[in-house]
């Protein structure tokens, strides 16, 4: 049987992060924070910076490449046809298709790689701690070792409810 | 915190020497290649006049933003603006070496060039001057009740000193792209009097802010270095200072390929020559390097937020971007006036005794207030900032 998660419930991020500070300090793992909006201080804290921009990065770069070759193959490979008497290697002309491209390429690479890497398919059910976390609550869940004992269970409520947290429960 | 700084007499003697080496080869250059010497003149007023000016510019848009991270450093570009005085008094000289600078003003050639006589009514000498007048007239006066607006401050603590100063702001970036607009076509594009690109006063004031930007992380990391001041300067300014260059290094990279790929896609004889004199030897080389060192290699190198923020990555990146600078500026304004390239003594002496003048002001200047704007309501903020 899984254990119960601790969950708390907090008013402002101010305090979430000093919470993680002290968490932090007496070795105790934090599982997860859900935020009604990015927190870059959160983050931080927690650890969990995110490495979603080298994937952009990397679609970025498929794009400009991909976008070239395409371009290159239809109008210098497939189809020569001459244009207001310019080269058909017109390179200056393309730049703002491959622009143009790697913007949309990125953007769309970027989704797909961020929902590859968090299991977050199309039409999946949201697994939420708290409703409230869609709205102004910060959600904090700690996850419980099956070694863990019942004082350090009371610890671990009493600090969180110390750092101003408006709810402390056992949820799964 | 209400330290000022002092300007030593080493510093100064220092500068007065590349000030004096300047003048020499001004002199030297007035008797052996007075053609050449001009251009130069111009290049680099123009050059110095556009970092004080940006200086200004990027000034009144932490004012208008209302953004505080670089409070701490205002006394910087406060104190680089007033280059622009001098400025003033060398682009009035400039009168006297009008006709070896700019085609149409000299005498007679209306006659012959129809081109010429349709642009006369806007490009005649009298004209000219009266416009040069007006432009200066409006940014020293400008530079001078900002900068009292900010001393007043110093004295007393108000907010509606800061809501003024924010007005003026205001009224300065509406005022700057307009006089800069007119100031960069009438002395850079003229040049080429049969030539001209709608966007040439845009690129003139988005560099402007690029290069003043470059100037303020070098001024800020030697007056830390050398002088301990700027101590609270961390990682998170830093950081700012490069999203600064990486931001407008896109700008300015798109900028000049939005007017290179008009004029090479109309394809029209009367703007394409301006491009073919520079794609082709002996201009070509700096052609390139001027697109690499302007866009490419700042583009790439503060991609990356961690290793762009990093003190070294901020320095090398500046000095780039300040040889970038004047390749632009040598390619906007030599093939129009001397025509052949040349890069020798008169250029590099030049360049250092303007840049030792423009040092001198902004030393004198930096030093005559409180190195912080102590009653700023965002000089907290600033000096406390966490990334």
């Amino acid at each position: 049987m899984k254990t119960p998660n601790i969950i708390g419930i907090f008013d402002n991020d101010d305090q979430v992060v000093e919470a993680i500070h002290t968490l932090k300090s007496k070795n105790i793992k934090i599982a997860d924070v859900h935020a009604p909006f990015a927190s870059h201080h959160i983050l931080k804290d927690l650890g969990k910076e995110s490495r979603i921009p080298y994937g952009s990065v990397l679609a970025g770069a498929f794009a400009i490449v991909a976008t070239f070759s395409f371009i290159y193959w239809t109008s210098v490979i497939n189809y020569p046809i001459v244009f207001g008497g310019k080269p058909n290697f017109s390179f200056p002309a393309w730049v703002v298709v491959i622009y143009l491209m790697t913007i949309l390429l990125t953007f769309i690479g970027t989704v797909i790689i961020f929902q590859m890497r968090t299991k977050m398919n199309f039409g999946k059910k949201a697994e939420l701690m708290h409703i409230d976390s869609t709205e102004d609550k910060f959600v904090m869940i700690i996850e419980q070792d099956a070694d863990i004992t019942e004082k350090e269970v009371q610890n671990i409520k009493k600090m969180l409810s110390d750092h101003g947290a408006i709810e402390v429960r056992m949820d799964n | 915190m209400d330290q000022k700084f002092t300007f030593s007499s080493t510093l100064k003697l220092r500068l007065a020497g590349l000030i004096g080496l300047g003048l020499i080869v001004t002199i030297y250059g007035f008797i052996s290649n007075p053609d050449k010497t001009w251009a130069n003149l111009l290049l680099n007023n123009f050059y110095f006049l556009s970092l004080a000016l940006g200086a200004m510019f990027f000034v009144a848009l932490q004012y208008v933003t209302e953004s505080g991270w670089a409070t701490m450093f205002k006394r910087l570009p406060e104190a680089m603006s007033f280059y622009i005085i001098i400025a003033g008094a060398i682009a009035i000289l400039l009168f006297f070496g009008m006709p070896s600078l700019y085609e149409w003003a000299e005498p007679g050639v209306t006659d012959h060039d129809a081109l010429i006589a349709h642009k006369s009514p806007y490009l005649n000498v009298p004209f000219f001057m009266i416009r040069l007048v007006v432009v200066f007239a409006i940014w020293l006066l400008l530079m001078v009740i900002m900068r009292r607006y900010s001393l007043k401050e110093d004295a007393e603590a108000s907010l509606a000193l800061f809501n003024k100063t924010k007005r003026i702001s205001m009224a300065f970036i509406f005022l700057f792209v307009v006089t800069f607009s007119i100031a960069a076509i009438d002395w850079i594009m003229t040049i080429d009097a049969h030539w001209y690109s709608t966007i040439f006063g845009l690129r003139a004031i988005i560099s402007a802010l690029y290069y003043a930007i470059a100037v303020m992380i070098l001024l800020a990391f030697f007056l830390r270095g050398k002088f301990g001041i700027f101590q609270e300067m961390n990682v998170a300014h830093r950081h700012d200072f490069s999203r600064y260059i990486f931001r407008l290094s896109i700008a300015w990279g798109y900028l000049w390929f939005v007017q290179y790929l008009i004029i090479w896609y109309a394809n029209i004889p009367e703007a394409t020559t301006y491009f073919v004199t520079r794609v082709n030897p002996p201009w070509s080389p700096l052609f390139y390097l001027e697109f690499i060192l302007n866009w490419t290699i700042p583009f790439l190198v503060t991609m990356s937020d961690d290793f762009g923020r990093k003190k070294v990555v901020l320095i090398s990146m500046s000095i780039l971007l300040l040889i970038g600078f004047y390749i632009m500026l040598y390619l906007q304004i030599m093939p129009g006036t001397i025509g052949e390239m040349h890069f020798g003594l008169i250029d590099v002496g030049m360049f250092v005794g303007f840049a030792g003048i423009f040092l001198y002001f902004f030393f004198t200047f930096f030093s005559k207030a409180a190195i912080m704007p102590v009653n700023h309501p965002y000089l907290k903020e600033s000096m406390t900032k966490e990334l």
